[in-house]
């Protein structure tokens, strides 16, 4: 990672504190807008100036984090997130340019003079790629259960509510010998990616992808006796943590017993440990190797703030820490720039790197 | 939807996961201890010692593994606590141990040396280690775990030494040590019918040794050895007390019986001297002290006043020797 902000700190902020300033440079950014978009939709009701509000913070946290990662990746994953949303809420493109342009003016006279220009370059490369962001294939857009007739029938049950049915279906699953290492990728995997696309298209409401991920949850859980006594087996042990505060911890939750399926013996701390306690926890653990994840890039730094403190205790100093989720997915150079050992995206890739980085750390 | 109610989702999909994360580590956590279980069930299979855990306000035994069975062969008819197969002489110690073993910090053990009754009736000994395993609301012991070690083995090996200690290894009769403890020993016993203590020395000992080498001295004492078992009854004790002094306790016996006892070994002896075939004879002189019927006589008394009696007799047999 760039280190903004060296011991002969110049004036003005460096991008990461930038990112913890998102509320005010956020306010800031609406006033610019007021004055330079009069009767835009930030100048209406309370409500839509909230809403508003909160949309500007999130770009300055999501500008930030991609100012902070090596490529184009990050930028670019979020401006099609972004326009997925967006088209679809009936958002004009000249009005989201106008938001960034509002965040960088903003920002610019807070940052240090080199912090500034990466920032700008930001802001002014998504005003100008923001129109054609995600372009035809657009991921965000794609579907994930096509021709996979049990996760239709689950992912329909869930989003009709019926939980009993959808735990049937995995059930039923299971007992024609399905191990339960295969619903997760068979069922799980592709009923919450088709659920987030669904949202993102607006095509469930935001009550509907809680419900059903919370069921999810609980229909996994179900099944946690059956994997945790059928993998005994003494292998390497795995700790697994989340940034403090992601929500999005079930991805991670589901690597990690993928990873108990696979004869691993697995931890999972959740998302609710400050970095302190993580250190704690692995040196209490002593796992072969810890995997830490964040779904939002604003929760990069955290990731980031674990391994350096990781690093810097003698006890886990040498223990490898591979990292995923969507920011290191869409900026593939960023897991080497937060200082971990590995990457891995997926149930099996992430098996393999772990597996790779014990052996080579034994 | 308004913020307050996306806030509401969003908290009650926070408390779901975190329940689920419970859940995730409880499974874990459950199969972790069944494996501890399993481990543990398999150690005390293969234990070769009785583990148990006893009760203390029922008086039963709550658990015993595998080693009880078939160190002691009860079948189903094991009783309920190791207490109703202890021998006698060890169950009344019982009650006293148990309440040391109450009286204990958790961490700590006592040990308790006690025989249990086998299937077939015989009596194996086992070292008990025993400690604390549960205290109720005001930290009484209510339960104990114990280790029941067979320390048969040992025993009998113990015994052996001890015999060895006692025993004199030429002759297989008892030492001096060994004839003071058990002679001591029958003399103190109040039901005394009194006893005759005989001395033996043998005459001219060191001039077979002398002329004809120690294996034929050695081949005299074992001869002599043999004759005085040949002369005793059961009950008597007989023993070398050292180079070529014997000893026979005769219980029982008054002056008459040990004369009698005296001649019958001399009578033994000339039929050995005839039949050996060596060029040396046997010949010994006797003495003998008696300890009265219901009298409490010191068995060092009785002894130097046999021993007494035997000199006289020898130094009388030399006078007339060299007189003749």
């Amino acid at each position: 990672m760039t280190s903004e902000g060296d011991a002969s700190r110049p004036s003005g902020l460096s991008i990461a504190e930038l990112a913890l300033r998102a509320d005010t440079v956020a306010r800031d950014a609406l006033s610019v807008l007021d004055g330079a978009v009069p009767g835009s939709a930030c100048s209406g009701d309370p409500d839509s100036r909230a809403h508003c509000l909160a949309d500007l913070a999130h770009h300055v946290r999501y500008l930030a984090q991609a100012a902070r990662s090596p490529g184009d990746g990050a930028l670019e994953d979020y401006l099609a997130w972004l326009k997925a949303l967006f088209d679809r809420l009936g958002f004009r493109d000249g009005g989201v340019i106008a938001s960034f342009r509002a965040v960088g003016a903003a920002a610019a006279p807070l940052l240090e003079a080199g912090a500034r220009a990466a920032f700008l370059r930001v802001t002014e490369t998504a005003a100008a790629d923001y129109p054609r962001a995600g372009g035809k294939g657009n991921r965000y857009l794609a579907g994930h259960i096509e021709g996979n007739a049990a996760a239709g029938a689950y992912l329909s049950a869930l989003l009709e509510g019926k939980r009993e049915l959808a735990l049937g279906v995995a059930e039923s699953l299971a007992a024609g010998g399905q191990p339960v290492r295969d619903l997760y990728a068979r069922l799980w995997r592709p009923a919450q990616r088709e659920l987030g696309r669904l949202w993102h298209l607006g095509e469930i409401s935001v009550a509907q992808e809680h419900y059903a991920t919370a069921a999810t949850q609980y229909i996994i859980s179900s099944f946690y006796p059956r994997l945790f006594s059928a993998s005994r087996s003494g292998g390497p042990t795995l700790l697994a943590a989340c940034a403090q505060g992601e929500r999005h911890e079930m991805g991670l939750r589901m690597i990690a017993d993928w990873f108990q399926a696979e004869g691993w013996d697995t931890r999972y701390l959740g998302a609710d440990l400050p970095v302190r306690d993580l250190v704690a926890e692995v040196e209490r653990v002593r796992p072969d190797v810890v995997a830490l994840s964040a779904t939002l890039s604003a929760n990069v730094p955290w990731i980031e703030a674990a391994i350096a403190a990781l690093r810097s205790e003698e006890r886990t100093r040498g223990l490898p820490v591979m990292v995923g989720g969507i920011p290191f997915m869409v900026s593939p150079e960023l897991w080497r720039a937060v200082g971990a050992d590995g990457c891995a995206s997926d149930f099996e890739e992430a098996v393999r790197a772990a597996e790779g980085l014990a052996r080579r750390a034994s | 939807m308004g913020s307050a109610e996306e806030a509401l989702l969003d908290e009650l999909s926070r408390i779901n996961s975190e329940l689920v994360n419970a859940r995730r580590e409880l499974s874990r956590l459950n199969a972790e201890l069944a494996d501890k279980e399993r481990f543990l069930a398999r150690v005390l299979e293969l234990s070769p010692d009785i583990v148990y855990v006893h009760d203390i306000r029922s008086r039963t035994d709550e658990y015993r593994n595998r080693a009880f069975e078939d160190l002691l062969g009860h079948g189903d008819r094991g009783g309920a606590s190791l207490e109703e197969l202890m021998h006698p002489d060890d169950a009344v110690r019982r009650p006293a141990h148990l309440a040391a073993v109450a009286a204990l910090p958790d961490g700590a053990e006592t040990h308790f040396e006690f025989r249990l009754r086998r299937g077939d009736g015989s009596w194996c000994w086992f070292l008990g280690r025993e400690a604390p395993f549960l205290r109720d609301g005001s930290g009484a012991v209510i339960k104990t775990v114990g280790v029941a070690e067979d320390i048969g083995p040992l025993k009998e090996r113990e015994s052996r030494l001890l015999d060895a200690s006692l025993t004199d290894v030429l002759t297989g009769l008892r030492n001096r040590r060994g004839f003071e403890a058990a002679a001591g020993e029958a003399l103190r016993d109040a039901r005394s019918r009194g006893a005759a203590l005989v001395y033996v020395d043998l005459d001219r000992f060191k001039e077979i040794n002398d002329r004809y080498g120690h294996a034929e001295g050695d081949t005299a004492l074992k001869a002599a050895a043999a004759l005085l078992v040949r002369n005793t009854r059961d009950g008597d004790l007989a023993a070398r007390l050292g180079g070529d002094e014997f000893a026979i306790l005769a219980r029982g016996g008054d002056g008459e019986a040990a004369q009698r006892l005296a001649e019958r070994f001399g009578a033994l002896v000339d039929e050995w001297n005839l039949a050996s075939g060596k060029p040396w004879k046997l010949c010994f002189s006797a003495g003998w002290a008696v300890a009265p019927r219901g009298g409490q006589t010191p068995l060092a008394d009785l002894m130097a006043r046999a021993d007494e009696a035997m000199y006289a007799v020898k130094r009388g047999r030399r006078q007339a020797s060299d007189g003749a």
